[in-house]
């Protein structure tokens, strides 16, 4: 007797099973690409009016694109950018014999590019990978705060301090949200518990990482360098912790400042922060995995 | 039919050739890349001293490559094009290792895999052995098949006789092996696990046919004496590679693979440069978990050909992770050889699928997923920029500076840039010593090099640092601390993948 083919062995069947296979393959490819020819289009027309990169006007940015995001991505982008600067002032200059607010000053630069990653910052200008149809600009704020602080980005040392009076400022500007995911003194909590924790006397000598794994080192000693300078500025004054921040690497303006030693201090404020009642979330429930930040609960 | 599978074979190699020269000198040469163009600029013999002094590879690509730039010169597509053309290569060596092992159709489909494959298309465009590696191993592996398990039965009657009845054709393969096995000992360190897997399998193989009645015996004797051939054409090298051994053992940037490291190579291997946006990429992986499954149900009647694939990759791969439990060499690129036997398992698991529909359907698949993760390669791949170091200090220099150079051996990189653009008469320095003056290729900066540098740059009104791959050369920031002590900071750039800070007399 003949066998009969399996319902997957005609070949009606075999044709249909594999158009809607490639269908719903291709069309979920397509989904997540499609924003970018779209863009690509309007980066297109942009290119043929202006000739190259794109500029946008803004109060305190000059703004350039070479990326594919379009117009009203980009104005968008400023009104964002324009109110976080907004914001940070406002805070930073509440306090007596805060830095110069940056409407004043020199513009800063911003460069919109096609890639993928977090957002850079050197000296001169911040650099805000696009793609997708998303700008990954969740530190931007951080960034800003140097600009508008005129913090020194030191390459090796003194880094994690700058960087977590920057961490303080934007959360108690009321940016934390895209950034920190839930508050510093929450972050400092949950790496003491994973055993995370690092003192900061190493804390503060960190250079800018060069690896994944130092990167997200260097995430963790930001992120209670944040904690901890929230802490000075609350128990010692704003202006200490905007000393600190500033001051050599080794604590030496804290310790001119308030008479103690870095380590002392540290005691003192995790003293403070394990009498806190605080319920720190794991890292991956705050953080999503298709996230760039994701890189910290590696 | 015979023309139409070398017609799309010659297709194949193309699109491989087109994929591995496509920008192929878009980007500036990275630090290893610029180190291989230095060595290959010096005289052959001064190459081999070199490469057992300094290098921790064999010296034969540095040997060829110096005949290559002789050819014409050192420029990044050119140098880059030595490897393009291996890699192209590549491609019909894995037809016939595929076409040995389980047939034509799993050769081409496994030549599609290699041509289109992210990881093989990046390293055809390294200056560095890798693609090299790659094809001698591939030759030495179609050349063990054949000895060892013979042609494929799908292949008997159709191109290939069958190697055991020692037709003319077959007995080449004796030589091939011991030549091509010897010249990927020559390629790279990490070849020796090569060998080792052959013989593993070889082992197994004359147990089972001893034990099986009426089988065909295992050639022993013959066997023995191809190893021997292996190894005295590789033995001028022993205490070369000696040498770098008790190198590498006494120090390397290499960290201890952990389980993310090595499922993270896994990836690579399979397809790198998969694109994070596709939420659904989960899907993908099972896909491919798929199809080696079926590779496994295609080869239930020859167990002895899976187990020749299977020992050709875990015996690698599991060596180098046994070998970093003492002294860490787990790296994925150095592996990349072993990606064969994988691409083969993954065409025979296609061909698995039986129906041409189900089979063009996964071709589609696999080829929009490879071209997604090329595009993500090309787009988003960026080595270190040298180039823009190199052309800002030479922008900013002065007569006089000092240019001090954590990675000593960064120095090639920058001055191959440098160069070129500027003649300021900057004075160049490694910290801790200068370049290979400890005899090492990545010393590391410790406390008692401090008064060197010290006095390199005391009296300096302005000290360039180029400054990278500082988490290994310099882990405790002493030169930055020892700078900042006695100079201030005038400027600071970020390139990818090097900082270049400028100090000033306070």
């Amino acid at each position: 007797m003949k066998k009969l083919p399996r319902f997957y062995e005609t070949q009606t069947t075999r044709a249909a099973l594999s158009a809607l296979v490639l269908i719903l393959f291709w069309g979920a490819v397509i989904a997540e690409y499609w924003p970018d020819l779209a863009a690509a289009g309007l980066r297109l027309a942009n290119a043929a009016r202006s000739g190259g990169a794109e500029t946008v006007e803004s109060r305190y940015f000059e703004i350039s694109s070479t990326s594919n995001a379009g117009s009203e991505q980009l104005a968008a982008l400023v009104s964002e950018l324009e109110a976080q600067v907004e914001a940070l002032s406002d805070y930073l200059d509440a306090e007596p014999g805060a830095a110069a607010g940056v409407g004043a000053a020199e513009k800063i630069r911003v460069l919109i590019v096609n890639g993928r990653g977090l957002a850079l910052m050197d000296g001169a200008q911040i650099t805000i990978p696009y793609e997708n149809g998303c700008m990954e600009s969740s530190l931007v704020p951080l960034y800003l705060v140097f600009f508008i602080e005129g913090l020194e980005l030191r390459p090796a040392g003194g880094l994690v301090p700058a960087a977590g009076f920057a961490l303080h400022a934007v959360e108690a500007a009321g940016l934390g949200g895209e950034l920190t995911r839930q508050p510093l003194d929450h972050w400092a909590a949950l790496l003491r518990q994973n055993g995370d924790y690092l003192p900061l006397e190493q804390a503060w000598t960190m250079s800018v990482p060069d690896n994944d794994s130092g990167a997200a080192r260097f995430m963790r000693a930001a992120l209670e360098a944040g904690s901890f300078m929230g802490w000075v500025s609350r128990q010692y004054g704003f202006e200490t912790a905007r000393a600190a921040a500033r001051g050599a690497p080794a604590g030496g303006e804290l310790q001119a400042l308030t008479g103690k030693s870095l380590a002392q201090m540290e005691a003192e404020w995790l003293r403070w922060l394990d009498a806190q009642p605080v319920t720190p979330q794991p890292c991956a429930s705050v953080i999503d995995k298709t996230s760039e930040l994701f890189l910290l609960c590696r | 039919m015979l023309r139409r599978r070398f017609l799309l074979l010659a297709l194949l190699t193309a699109a491989a050739a087109g994929l591995r020269f496509f920008r192929i000198g878009g980007q500036p040469l990275w630090l290893d890349e610029a180190f291989s163009v230095w060595m290959g600029s010096q005289p052959p013999g001064e190459i081999i001293r070199l490469a057992v002094d300094i290098d921790q590879h064999p010296p034969v690509y540095h040997l060829l490559l110096h005949l290559w730039m002789r050819l014409g010169g050192t420029g990044e597509a050119w140098v880059r094009a030595f490897s393009a053309l291996f890699g192209a290569a590549a491609v019909p060596a894995v037809y016939v290792l595929g076409s040995a092992i389980a047939g034509p159709r799993v050769g081409l489909l496994s030549a599609l895999i290699l041509a289109f494959s992210p990881f093989h298309v990046q390293y055809g465009q390294e200056a560095r052995p890798y693609a090299m590696l790659t094809l001698f191993a591939c030759l030495s592996m179609w050349a063990a098949a054949r000895l060892l398990i013979g042609p494929s039965q799908e292949n008997i009657g159709d191109s290939h006789p069958p190697a055991r009845e020692e037709s003319p054709s077959s007995r080449w393969f004796w030589p091939g092996y011991v030549i091509f096995t010897a010249l990927a000992l020559y390629g790279h360190n990490s070849a020796l696990f090569l060998p080792l897997a052959v013989n593993l399998f070889a082992l197994g193989l004359a147990i089972h046919r001893r034990r099986s009645p009426g089988g065909e015996p295992f050639p022993v004797k013959r066997w023995l004496a191809a190893q021997a051939g292996v190894f005295l054409l590789w033995s001028p090298w022993l205490a070369g590679f000696l040498t770098q051994a008790r190198g590498v053992s006494g120090g390397f940037w290499v960290q201890p693979p952990d389980s993310v490291v090595v499922v993270e190579a896994l990836k690579t291997f399979v397809n790198a440069y998969l694109p994070d946006r596709l939420g659904w990429q989960r899907l993908i992986w099972w896909g491919y978990l798929g199809l080696f499954a079926l590779a496994a149900l295609k080869f239930r009647s020859q167990p002895g050909r899976f187990a020749f694939l299977a020992a050709l990759f875990l015996t690698p791969f599991l060596g180098e992770l046994v070998v970093s439990l003492r002294m860490p060499i787990f790296v994925d690129h150095t592996l990349i050889w072993t990606t064969l036997p994988l691409y083969v398992l993954l065409a025979a698991g296609i061909s698995r699928l039986r129906f041409r529909e189900y089979v063009i359907t996964a071709l589609l698949i696999l080829l929009t997923v490879n071209v997604l993760s090329l595009h993500n390669y090309y787009t988003y791949d960026q080595k270190e920029r040298w180039d823009s170091a190199a052309a800002y200090v030479a922008a900013n220099a002065q007569a006089g500076d000092a240019v001090l150079f954590n990675a000593a051996w960064g120095r090639l990189a920058f001055h191959y840039y440098f160069d070129r653009i500027s003649h300021a008469p900057v004075e160049p320095f490694g910290a801790p010593v200068d370049l290979f003056e400890r005899g090492e290729l990545e010393p590391k900066m410790t406390a008692d090099d401090l008064p060197r540098l010290r006095s390199i740059i005391r009296g300096r009104e302005r000290v360039w640092l180029v400054y990278s791959h500082y988490w290994w050369t310099d882990p405790q920031s002493l030169i930055t601390a020892a700078l900042d002590q006695e100079m201030r900071l005038e400027s600071f750039r970020l390139f990818n993948g090097i900082q270049v800070h400028l100090y000033v007399r306070r």
